[in-house]
């Protein structure tokens, strides 16, 4: 089941916090289709995307994103995933942010942190163990970030 | 009964000398100096692929070194169906493609869990059921110490699979589809069952040909989600194996091997199998 809550910004905007699944039982239209103005989407409590969600995200992207602004923001392991698979997942959207897996070699845990589109360079940036004060190894391939990337400005 | 041959061309003498006990224990006999005759399988280093054009029969690579997108990339520009990754699985995995090409049974998870034993039986009619199993798998495979994105990862897969079936069983009223687990030390298997057996070779390897137009051009909207559901499995198991009855039944396999971290197990090379029976209908 996929879930919306809804907050509006001082700056007029409306952010729209989606959780748990997208999946054939998600109705994006219904959960999206009534919010005007300029959104942004915050999808850091997505958990899992399927095929067919993922068909159905990028057909309601591609109409809420043809006249409007549009965010997203804190993407989650799971959707990046599959944002790579496909060129227009986020059709016109700006992403700004990603949740990007991290790993620490000395205390042998497994972290995801919040990254922005602007800190990435040729690699994803450095982050810092909370316990043991190391350097975090970014514990994916090369190539992940490519959808946080491919549309910057 | 005669005995199946193998050809074999492998370039790693050490790799070359695992291949000869596997092809000893599974009771086929080296067919090298013979080329002229018919050979039952050829087994060929992903490196020697030029020299085994004119082999005959199906055709076994073996692939080491060249992470998964180069080894999905090899699938399917060669349309291969079957795929080893060298590593310390290597026995194990020909011996069960040899087994299932020299005819015996297709189907079972025991082949992919050799070590282990059988977890669960689900049925699943509907999404709701889906998402309940996928749950129920998702702790089962925390317990086996399975990391939390690698578990991810792996549901992913299985609601690939899953959906797959029960959109092909409510089409023909079918009922419920069959999800079964299985594990042993370090492994995690999960089959999806349906009584449809309609799934093509072509179909399954297509998703990795016009996966890599969707990357580049994006997808149509009006396109099906169906080569994106395999694109997903062959991009986030260890082990793909699909067995297909034609018109009788298909059960597709899922495999994680566990112990790697997740930028590790993301750049393994996948093992791969498509075996389809052709006979009833
Ligand atoms: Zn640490």
């Amino acid at each position: 089941m996929l879930e919306r809550l809804i907050e509006k910004r001082p700056d007029g905007r409306t952010t729209v916090m989606l959780s748990g699944f997208i999946d054939e039982t998600a109705d994006l239209e219904a959960l999206l289709g009534d919010v005007e103005g300029e959104i942004a989407l915050d999808l850091s409590a997505v958990q899992r995307i399927n095929s067919i969600g993922a068909h159905r995200w990028i057909i309601t992207l591609a109409r809420l994103t043809a006249h409007r602004r549009v965010t997203v923001e804190a993407v989650p392991y799971s959707v990046g995933m599959q944002a790579n698979y496909v060129a227009n997942f986020f059709a016109r959207a700006e992403v700004l942010s990603c949740l990007a897996p991290y790993a620490c070699a000395t205390c042998e845990t497994s972290t995801n942190l919040l990254i922005h589109r602007d800190e990435v360079s040729l690699r994803a940036p450095t982050r810092w163990c909370k316990r043991c004060k190391n350097e975090l190894v970014f514990d994916e391939l090369d190539g992940y970030l490519d959808f946080l990337v491919r549309n910057r400005s | 009964m005669t005995r199946s041959r193998a050809r074999v061309i492998v370039e790693e003498a050490a790799v070359a000398e695992r291949v000869a006990a596997v092809l000893d224990v599974a009771d086929f006999e080296r067919n090298d100096e013979r080329n002229d005759e018919r050979s039952d399988v050829t087994i060929v280093s992903h490196g020697r692929l030029d020299q085994a054009g004119d082999s005959t029969g199906p055709m076994v690579v073996l692939c080491k070194g060249t992470g998964r997108r180069a080894a999905l990339e090899l699938i399917a520009s060669k349309a291969l169906r079957y795929m080893v990754p060298v590593d310390d699985r290597l026995e194990d995995a020909l011996l069960t493609i040899l087994g299932k090409l020299a005819g015996a049974d297709l189907f079972g998870l025991d082949r992919y869990v050799r070590h282990g034993g059988l977890l669960r039986t689900w049925t699943a009619e509907d999404s709701q059921a889906k998402a309940r199993i996928l749950r129920e798998i998702g702790a089962r495979a925390q317990r086996l110490g399975c990391p939390q994105l690698i578990a991810d990862l792996f549901l992913s897969a299985i609601d690939e699979m899953a959906i797959n079936a029960i959109e092909r069983h409510i089409r023909a009223q079918l009922g419920p589809i069959e999800i079964v687990a299985a594990a042993e030390v370090g492994r995690f298997a999960v089959a999806v069952r349906d009584r449809v057996g309609q799934l093509r070779p072509e179909h399954v390897l297509g998703s990795l040909v016009r996966g890599g137009a969707q990357k580049a051009a994006g997808m149509a909207l009006d396109a099906s989600s169906a080569q994106l559901g395999f694109r997903i499995m062959f991009d986030t198991l260890s082990t793909l194996a699909i067995n297909v009855e034609r018109g009788r039944r298909t059960e597709v396999i899922g495999v994680i091997d566990l112990g790697k971290s997740l930028r590790e197990y993301r750049d393994t090379v996948p093992g791969f199998g498509c075996f389809v029976n052709e006979t009833p209908e």
